[in-house]
């Protein structure tokens, strides 16, 4: 075969060049440590390292979002374990107060210190996050959560809390409104506690009621009638049916109340005394207002506890029923806000154990990218230098060549 | 014949050798060039009584290496070797520019997510919101980014399609001019001048590197063509190339021929039938890639912007105003064909993406392919026929023969007609084509995000979570890709031609040298060769001089006699 002398240095020309192209596109991949420079390297890799990359930007997007949400939570469960706390030694106060043999000195100065108590738990139910937002407002965490004096109840419009992603697929909500907390019956509670009215003249004195008491059993009055000496009473359901008509009243007995609750009263009532009977609920059925509001409740206690009892059995008699009535609707919120704190932690310990799978699919995601695109240094530097040595092949040959030529001799 | 005559005519031979090896040597590395040689024959002979004396050589033609199958298909592969050049080069320039997913939308769509996570799980917080502008701004300036990227290829293609145009016309005049000196050399020497055939080959290798052509030989003159069979030459006409806007879409510069004679007609060519060459290259680069990634990365964009208003505009602001869109975005293209004659004015609009009843997006209708519209019958049995140029799927859509506004539902794009068409009208649908470049921030403000669902609240984050949720949500390509998926298979789709492009380009270069080395070994110029020609025809031209020393020696020992 004849070869053209043109032909001959071109093809060396090429094959120099081409081989000079690899080997700067071999230092250009070990330059930037990645196997795949240009989506025509390899084509299906460079498309898996979008989704793949978007994939572990989500992962810290998850991981960012549940930061946020356990930090939201934390905040709360530490504001609540010190409700917790203070709720604890405002009902041994009560336990103390129940003792009848405090004068009217001893009551003013537990008035002082559950005024003191009951600021506390306002402030924590007003507490701020980081940014200055109150943390039990939900969606308005603009404004506080509760007003410091009066029904302390603010109106939230928006009475929810945020939503957190903390997982592909889990949306958690980070934290509890105030009202979940702080004027909410402990969920499941059935029980039923008796109000004296304000205006009763008589002395009795109402009991833990008992009984069994009836699924769906509605709220009800008890009123007396009768003469001195011969009274009976009158139960009325909050339906206007009668539970149990003008039976007699014997001082230290269970009222039959109808539906099975039993109310045990002592004391000497008088004509037109009355109690309401109503069962323990987030909000009075009938009259649409709170009935458990720690604060509220406090305020009562604090109120009764500024009326002087000396001498005056049927103040004693008020205060003793406004305590025992102020007792049952206290536990009742302690024993709530520890059901919210029982939830917060298992939602804590969610987020913490999403935590785990996050960072072990973060792992297998930089794993997977580092796989699709980066270059193995090892087998990059050989190739390198087995490149290097075709190089300097090419270029002798290059050289050889020029010995070949004829006119040269 | 005398002795003298003898040796004269082998000293003519010998020079005329060694010129024509002079030639060979000076045209060493002349493009196109064929080695020549010499034909040579004895002189005869004369009639002696002693029989037939020779009377010595005579030069009958100096002809070229020539073989016409193996130029034929030297020149085919470099068509074939050009076209896939320009593929490979605009093709890799584009992957570099768009397909790395550490720069461009990729980490940009990655970072807008990352910012809406962050406002979903904190909505009240201002630096947040001010994060998620940031972000939103950079997702749209680097998607306005890659369409000017894309913009900038498409107009370097067209000025490049304008400067190969004219080459190749200088190319076609040349090859007329030098058919006329063919003719002419053989009319006035009988003979035609082997340099003029290889300046007129070499003149038809550069036409076919720039468009494919075909020829054939009609006497001394060549006839070209292109692939097609669309004549360039046929005799002395010459149909001249034309760079022009195309008919049916003016962002495209096409070829065109024009008819001869003064004031030609100019036909645009239909550019299935331009094949191999730059042109070639730069037509499949255009029509194959650089339409669909413009149109993808446009479908990205209105894809975004439709799922993502839908669902901004359920919610609320922190003021409790309704959210509105957030992304503004333009109109879809349609192009009406310059040759229409009907009077229908044509609307095109985007299809509002609806909401799911949980307020989460519907999916989005855009396939990012591209459609020609043609009204093809009228009256009550009128049609519309859509041709996806995509895919090449064809569908028909009833006419309404009722004025006034007709309405077509087009994948996602609803088509308003005022007026009724001409049958033939045709238009240019490019739903994404240009969307990259028309999208914007509508929502500029930390306090314009709407965060909240219709029960409002600073802190409500439930539209925030419906936001961030669309990452993951597959609303485009009929349900198939979510945004990220769409784009990785931008990247794919682009990458796997940028691969076969330089497979088949370096497999072609291969198929060149093979080309080249069998044509060389026929026509291409050896130095050593020549050299040892050169020694060989020296060593003809001394042994001749020395016939004529003999010759004189004899004549002076006849003419010594005489004295």
């Amino acid at each position: 075969m004849r070869i053209s002398t043109s032909q001959m240095y071109s093809q060396i020309t090429e094959s120099l060049l081409t081989k000079e192209a690899e080997y700067s596109h071999l230092v250009e991949q070990m330059g930037s440590g990645r196997r795949v420079l240009s989506a025509g390297d390899d084509p299906l890799g460079a498309s898996q390292a979008v989704n793949v990359a978007a994939a572990l930007a989500q992962t810290t997007a998850l991981a960012n979002n549940r930061a946020t949400a356990k930090y939201a939570l934390n905040a709360q469960e530490d504001a609540l374990a010190s409700a917790t706390l203070t709720m604890q030694s405002a009902l041994e106060r009560l336990v103390y107060a129940g003792n009848g043999l405090l004068n009217d000195t001893d009551r003013r100065s537990l008035a002082t210190d559950l005024e003191g108590m009951r600021d506390t738990l306002i402030g924590l139910a007003n507490s701020t996050d980081g940014e200055g937002r109150y943390m039990f407002a939900g969606y308005d965490n603009d404004a506080p959560a509760y007003s410091l004096a009066g029904a302390y109840l603010v109106h939230r419009p928006h009475n929810l809390t945020a939503g957190v992603q903390v997982s592909q697929d889990r949306v958690i909500k980070a934290g509890v409104v105030g009202s979940d907390v702080f004027n909410r019956a402990n969920p499941g509670s059935n029980t039923f506690f008796a109000s004296a009215n304000v205006g009763n003249a008589g002395t009795a004195l109402a009991g833990t009621l008992a009984g069994h008491i009836a699924i769906g059993a509605l709220n009800r009055t008890v009123v007396f009638a009768g003469i001195p000496g011969a009274l009976t009473y009158t139960c009325t359901r909050s339906d206007g049916t009668i539970a149990s008509n003008n039976l007699p009243y014997v001082n230290g007995a269970d009222l039959n109340l109808g539906d099975g609750l039993m109310l045990p009263i002592s004391g000497q009532p008088v004509v037109g005394d009355s109690f309401a009977i109503n069962r323990i609920s987030s909000v009075d059925p009938i009259t649409g207002v709170g009935q458990v509001n720690i604060f509220s409740t406090l305020d009562k206690l604090i109120d009764g506890l500024e009326i002087p009892t000396i001498n005056d059995p049927v103040a004693l008699a008020a205060w003793k029923n406004t305590l025992s009535e102020s007792s049952k609707i206290l536990q009742n919120g302690y024993d709530n806000i520890l059901t919210v704190r029982s939830n917060l932690g298992s939602t804590i310990k969610e987020v913490e154990a999403l935590d785990n799978v996050g960072t072990g699919s973060a792992l297998s995601y930089t794993k997977r990218l580092s796989d699709l695109e980066d270059l193995n240094m090892v087998a990059a530097y050989s190739e390198m230098v087995r490149r290097q040595t075709a190089l300097q092949a090419a270029g002798m040959a290059f050289k050889a060549s020029q010995g070949l030529n004829l006119f040269q001799n | 014949m005398t002795l003298f005559q003898v040796a004269i005519s082998g000293i003519s031979v010998a020079e005329t050798r060694i010129r024509t090896t002079a030639h060979n040597i000076s045209n060493l590395d002349t493009p196109g060039y064929s080695r020549q040689g010499v034909m040579v024959s004895t002189a005869g002979s004369q009639a002696t009584a002693a029989g037939f004396i020779g009377r010595g050589v005579q030069a009958d033609a100096v002809m070229r290496y020539y073989d016409q199958f193996l130029s034929q298909q030297l020149q085919t592969a470099k068509g074939q070797g050009a076209e896939l050049t320009v593929q490979a080069s605009r093709l890799t320039a584009l992957a570099n520019t768009l397909a790395d997913r550490t720069t461009g939308i990729s980490p940009a769509l990655n970072n807008f997510y990352l910012s809406l996570n962050a406002l979903a799980s904190a909505p009240a917080t201002p630096a947040v919101r001010q994060d998620l502008i940031g972000k939103s701004n950079t997702l749209v300036s680097q998607i306005n980014a890659a369409y000017t990227q894309l913009q900038t290829a498409r107009e370097d293609m067209n000025t490049q399609v304008h400067t190969a145009v004219e080459k190749a016309n200088s190319y076609l005049k040349q090859i007329v001019a030098l058919n006329q000196h063919v003719i002419d050399s053989r009319a006035a020497d009988g003979q035609v001048s082997n340099d003029l055939l290889d300046q007129r080959d070499q003149a038809l290798s550069e036409l076919n590197m720039i468009i494919g052509v075909q020829y054939s030989t009609q006497g001394d003159s060549l006839n070209v063509a292109l692939l097609s069979g669309q004549p360039l030459i046929a005799g002395k006409s010459v149909f001249e190339l034309k760079a022009v806007a195309a008919a049916a879409d003016p962002q495209r510069t096409v070829v065109a021929i024009t008819l001869p004679g003064a004031g030609g007609q100019t036909v645009e060519l239909d550019e299935r039938q331009i094949k191999s060459g730059e042109l070639g290259g730069l037509t499949r680069v255009r029509s194959e890639a650089l339409d669909q990634m413009q149109s993808r990365i446009g479908e990205i964009a209105i894809g975004l912007a439709l799922s993502f208003n839908a669902v901004h505009s359920n919610g609320l602001t922190p003021a409790g105003a309704a959210g509105g869109a957030f992304f503004n975005i333009g109109m879809p293209d349609i192009l009406n064909n310059v040759n229409n004659t009907g009077v229908a004015a044509i609307m095109a609009a985007y299809t509002p993406v609806g909401v799911n009843i949980d307020g989460s997006s519907a999916a989005v209708g855009l396939t990012g392919d591209e459609y020609q519209i043609s009204f093809i019958a009228g009256g009550a049995a009128g049609i519309y026929r859509v041709r996806n140029l995509t895919t090449g799927a064809l569908s028909d859509l009833a006419y309404d023969a009722v004025p006034p506004n007709q309405t077509l539902n087009v994948d996602g794009v609803t088509l308003t007609f005022a007026g009724p068409p001409a049958i033939g009208d045709t238009w240019t649908l490019l739903p994404t084509r240009n969307a990259a470049r028309d999208l914007t921030m509508r929502v500029t403000a930390p306090e314009q995000i709407a965060a909240a669902d219709v029960v409002g609240g600073a802190a409500n984050n439930k539209n925030a979570l419906l936001l961030a949720g669309l990452q993951n949500k597959r609303l485009f390509d009929i349900g198939t890709a979510s945004l990220t998926e769409l784009y990785a298979k931008t990247v794919n789709n682009l990458g796997v031609q940028t691969q076969a492009a330089k497979t088949a380009q370096d497999a072609q270069a291969k198929v060149i040298t093979q080309k080249l080395s069998a044509q060389q070994s026929v026509s291409g110029v050896n130095a050593n060769q020549e050299y040892a020609s050169l020694v060989q025809y020296q060593a003809m031209f001394q042994a001749n001089a020395k016939v004529i020393d003999t010759a004189t020696t004899l004549l002076d020992t006849v003419l010594s006699l005489k004295s």
